[in-house]
């Protein structure tokens, strides 16, 4: 059991949203083993190929999209998402760090208020409310959505957290971790 | 409230401003020296020559914070050597993490970038997943609430005649809980559903609710039949237990 290059991309192309991995495997009718190398197959004839389409793999599935180099003709039909401000980038940094998390303890962290940002990440769909925490005034409890892993083009939140160690680690910006014997 | 944002040259708070000083002095964040960095930061909020009360607020808090450890850090220490802890401790942590914080900003906003110049093909194309909830018509929706309607008018005849202030049902108020308990995986027919209310109004709000929580698609609906399956409910007679209703939301933030 196998699948072709070609029929993932017909059905990518006819999806127009992410598809998840179980749900191609269960499509195609094969294990994810095979998918996973067939998508990798497709992505490297695509990029080798020259194409003007790429395939994206995110937490909120696989889609096709169009290549960063022709970004610049793209840019003239479609409207580009308007750009995070700096205040929205740090919270969500903060979210998908410490989730699930309090306003109040979002708070703590910046050291300003951040009713609104809150309010505008989660019009953008970017964090929803997880539940309320079990204590005095059971607040809300944030945490980022597949939305937010997918507009940064991430698989998992792991996947995340190990790159940022590994940036850490290059830079050697941490300090308190340097270990002595 | 832009204009003056801009006037403080783009600091998100006090935190930033901090760690703006510190390193731009290239300071061991593990030994701050206070009253150098303290007569910077205040420096800093005599230049502003604008006050917004919401904003400079926070500013004047870690300006209290500092003056506060630096007049701890300048009383003479008590006589017996104590495992007395820095003051600046709590301080420190707190700029620690902000600056693990702004490490991973900057790498989510170089990801973002490189996202941005990617387009997928818009969403509005897909008719993946709608198909669901066009399986359910409307009217078997309101087939089931016209029973429950009429069931919870004849219990309100019932009911004794009692002199009570009236039980009023906020629709916000429904709707936060109904989202709250579906988020918790709660599985439930619509039938059932409905037949929780007791009054009309109930029912009615109810209904409601099931709609606008459809519409925000938090819930969606799902039959017994298989996909594919040709639901006719009249054949089957029991209408009542085959449409129900569960959250739509995976939400797992990428597990």
């Amino acid at each position: 059991m196998t699948v072709e290059s070609n029929q993932i991309e017909a059905v990518l192309f006819s999806a127009a949203k992410p598809l998840s991995l179980s749900m191609l495997e269960r499509l195609f009718d094969i294990d994810e083993l095979t998918l996973v190398k067939a998508l990798e197959t497709y992505k490297e004839e695509l990029i080798n190929q020259k194409r003007g389409i790429r395939l994206q793999v995110t937490a909120a599935g696989c889609e096709l999209v169009s290549a960063p180099e022709c970004a610049a003709f793209v840019e003239k039909i479609r409207k580009r998402e308007d750009r995070l401000s700096s205040a929205a980038m740090e919270t969500l940094a903060i979210i998908a760090f410490k989730q699930p998390v309090t306003k109040a303890e979002i708070e703590e962290v910046r050291g300003v208020n951040c009713d609104k940002v809150l309010k505008q990440l989660e019009a953008r769909e970017l964090v929803l409310t997880l539940g309320r925490k079990q204590t005095i005034g059971r607040p809300v409890l944030y945490g980022t959505t597949d939305t937010f892993l997918r507009s940064v083009g991430i698989e998992s939140l792991d996947a995340l957290k190990t790159e940022i160690k590994e940036k850490e680690h290059i830079h050697g910006t941490t300090g308190e971790t340097a270990e002595i014997h | 409230m832009d204009t003056y944002e801009y006037a403080v040259a783009n600091f998100e708070g006090p935190l930033d401003l901090l760690l703006h000083l510190i390193e731009r002095h290239k300071i061991d964040i593990y030994d701050i020296p206070i009253v150098s960095i303290t007569s910077q930061y205040m420096a800093y909020l005599h230049s502003w020559d604008q006050f917004d009360i919401q904003y400079s607020s926070e500013f004047l808090v870690m300006a209290a914070t500092l003056l506060q450890i630096k007049s701890r850090l300048l009383l003479p220490k008590a006589a017996v050597e104590m495992e007395e802890e820095d003051p600046r401790d709590e301080l420190v942590q707190q700029l620690v993490e902000y600056k693990q914080i702004k490490a991973l900003e900057s790498l989510l906003e170089e990801k973002s970038l490189v996202m941005s110049r990617l387009y997928a093909r818009p969403e509005e194309v897909s008719q993946l997943g709608r198909e669901k909830i066009f399986r359910f018509e409307l009217s078997h929706l309101y087939q089931i609430f016209k029973r429950c309607y009429a069931e919870a008018k004849d219990k309100e005849k019932e009911a004794p005649v009692v002199q009570m202030e009236k039980d009023q049902v906020p629709l916000e108020g429904m709707l936060e809980n109904l989202e709250e308990q579906f988020s918790k995986g709660l599985r439930i027919s619509f039938y059932s559903l409905l037949r929780r209310g007791h009054t009309k109004e109930h029912v009615v709000v109810t209904f409601m609710a099931v709609l606008e929580l459809l519409k925000r698609q938090v819930v969606r609906l799902s039959s017994k039949a298989s996909v594919g399956e040709e639901v006719s409910y009249e054949m089957r007679g029991n209408i009542d237990e085959d449409v129900w209703i569960e959250g739509a939301k995976k939400n797992d933030g990428g597990k």
